[in-house]
């Protein structure tokens, strides 16, 4: 039987709504297909995030964002089977728009409303585009960096968090970094043309914090402030520094947890840099490195269907709908192990 | 040299040392980071490495070190199994016990591990710890208890049923209130982490 599941992501800096079709009981590229996933950017600015202008900008753009996902996927809002959206980790604000969206969706048409964990979201929708099976995840974002495997715990399953930033993501500290080095723009972006820019490759020392499987970023940061070093050059040093960082971590927990398969996730799996250092290091342990495609690396709709799509199937049960920003990935059980 | 073991950060190869056994770890050069920042770090971490090896000896089962080189340490051989791959079989928690009294002797000498995993302690006639190349000296209660937090992770699925005798272990190698200072600021490490449930 085919199903249609509507998606609505709102965590954080994206408002996004996509449609997914589902034919069988198994999420895969042949029966699982993303009919539409549109999505609107909150737009980066000298200070971050507003919260309140956040949940504004998101009410706003929402409405437009559902018709044109309508549109392009060819349906009508009647044929929708359930809706899925973004419970957390994310901004408060921004969530509760989300919520109230896809609940009062589900009001309206009396379909069930699926509860779906962003970060696991973000894995799912990972494993869907690329193939990859119970890989060890790297999960990079603005607010998250995480190391993540599968683990089967009693008779269910849970995502294990193996490493993860005792401080901030590490897309907040290069973002942090471009306003503090005064990029253009004044984010990850900027830090990553800079380093561009950048060719004597003498690499200014800055710290380098690995605990083990867990990282910080914030004695890099500080180092940066102080620095009298050229923009550029600093630039450079704490894309290195940063993206060594985490490759050692992960590096660290694929030898310990033995997984055959490395998958980037999040709106930084994206940069080139991090990318090759990961596919470097995964070659010297013989190991396949998956990185998400761009459509689905930052946030967006279609990963919240089609995780959802994932939860009906399996018959994944769920306590509340509530949404809630604390939200961890590795408190919640399933029923696939794939 | 026959390659003994491979971690994540350096390879082992077997060789003999004044006729007796001994194994030579190389950190080999990462391809993935800056040149200078590999050679910074594996030079560093080799000195750092034999500087605690050195003083643990006398306090901890540790390798005994032989000879250093710039990239290169030559250290005794302690024959036995990852405490990783002996939990993959039931019990193991007179092992974990062990584990943690050891612990609790390099944090008594003023030690911390840096990366105290069970991938990291060697089980044989004795429980012996390896890898020092995350490690520091230090009396600090925040970086001790990392050390048990990182241990307490790597039991994986069976963190529940395994970590009370490790903490057991680790409070009898130093004074009681001391231990439970240490346990109590790892519990406020985790309620600091990220979307922790507080």
């Amino acid at each position: 039987m085919k199903k249609l599941v509507l998606g609505i992501e709102s965590t954080a800096h994206t408002i996004g709504v996509a449609l997914v079709s589902q034919t069988g009981k198994t999420v895969s590229q042949e029966k699982t297909r993303v009919l539409s996933n549109e999505l609107a950017k909150y737009p980066s600015s000298k200070a971050g995030f507003i919260p309140r202008k956040l949940a504004d900008h998101h009410a706003e753009h929402y409405a437009t964002l559902l018709k044109q996902a309508l549109e392009k996927a060819g349906v009508d809002a009647r044929e929708i089977d359930a809706i899925a959206f973004s419970q957390g980790p994310g901004i408060g604000h921004s969530l509760r728009v989300g919520y109230m969206a896809a609940k009062s969706a589900a009001q309206l048409l009396d379909k069930p409303l699926v509860p779906v964990n962003h970060t696991i979201a973000h894995v799912e929708a990972g494993k869907w585009a690329t193939g990859a099976i119970d890989p060890l995840t790297v999960y990079v974002s603005g607010g998250n960096t995480q190391i993540l495997a599968l683990e089967k715990s009693g008779g269910a399953y849970r995502y294990r968090v193996y490493g993860e930033t005792l401080d901030v993501g590490i897309g907040n500290f290069l973002d942090n970094a471009g306003r503090l080095l005064e990029l253009d723009p004044p984010d990850a972006v900027g830090v990553m043309l800079a380093a561009k820019q950048y060719h004597e490759k003498e690499l200014v020392d800055l710290p380098y914090t690995v605990k083990g499987v867990d990282l910080a970023f914030s004695g890099l940061l500080s180092a940066i402030k102080r620095s009298t070093a050229d923009h550029n050059a600093l630039a450079y040093a704490a894309q290195e520094n940063a993206y060594a960082m985490l490759v050692e971590a992960a590096e660290r927990c694929l030898c310990h947890t033995n997984k055959k398969q490395v998958m980037l996730v999040g709106g930084v799996a994206q940069n080139p840099r991090l990318q090759e250092m990961f596919a470097s290091m995964c070659d010297e342990h013989g190991t396949t490195l998956k990185a998400v495609p761009t459509a689905y690396a930052g946030d967006n709709g279609a990963m919240i269907a089609v995780t959802g799509v994932k939860m009906l199937a399996s018959g994944t049960e769920w306590k509340s709908t509530e949404p809630n920003q604390g939200l961890r990935i590795d408190g919640q059980e399933f029923k696939w192990n794939d | 040299m026959k390659k003994f073991d491979g971690g994540a950060e350096a390879t082992l190869y077997e060789t003999t040392f004044e006729g007796k056994p001994a194994l030579a770890k190389k950190r080999a050069p990462k391809n993935y980071r800056h040149p200078q920042l590999d050679e910074r770090l594996r030079s560093r971490r080799t000195r750092q490495e034999a500087k605690i090896l050195r003083a643990a000896k006398p306090e901890a089962n540790v390798p005994e070190l032989y000879g250093e080189t710039k990239y290169e340490l030559i250290e005794s051989r302690v024959d036995g199994v990852l405490l990783r791959k002996r939990l993959e079989k039931k019990g193991g928690a007179t092992e974990c016990c062990e584990a943690g009294r050891q612990l609790g002797l390099l944090h008594g000498a003023g030690i911390v591990h840096g990366d105290y995993s069970t991938s990291n302690v060697l089980v044989g006639r004795k429980v012996t710890v390896i890898d020092f190349g995350l490690g520091s000296f230090s009396n600090e209660l925040e970086k001790r208890a990392e050390d048990i937090l990182l241990f307490k992770k790597s039991l994986q699925a069976r963190e529940d049923e395994l970590f009370p005798s490790f903490a057991e272990g680790y409070a009898t190698a130093m004074d009681k209130k001391e231990a439970q200072g240490v346990l109590e600021r790892a519990n406020v490490i985790i309620s600091r982490a990220r979307y922790a449930q507080r």
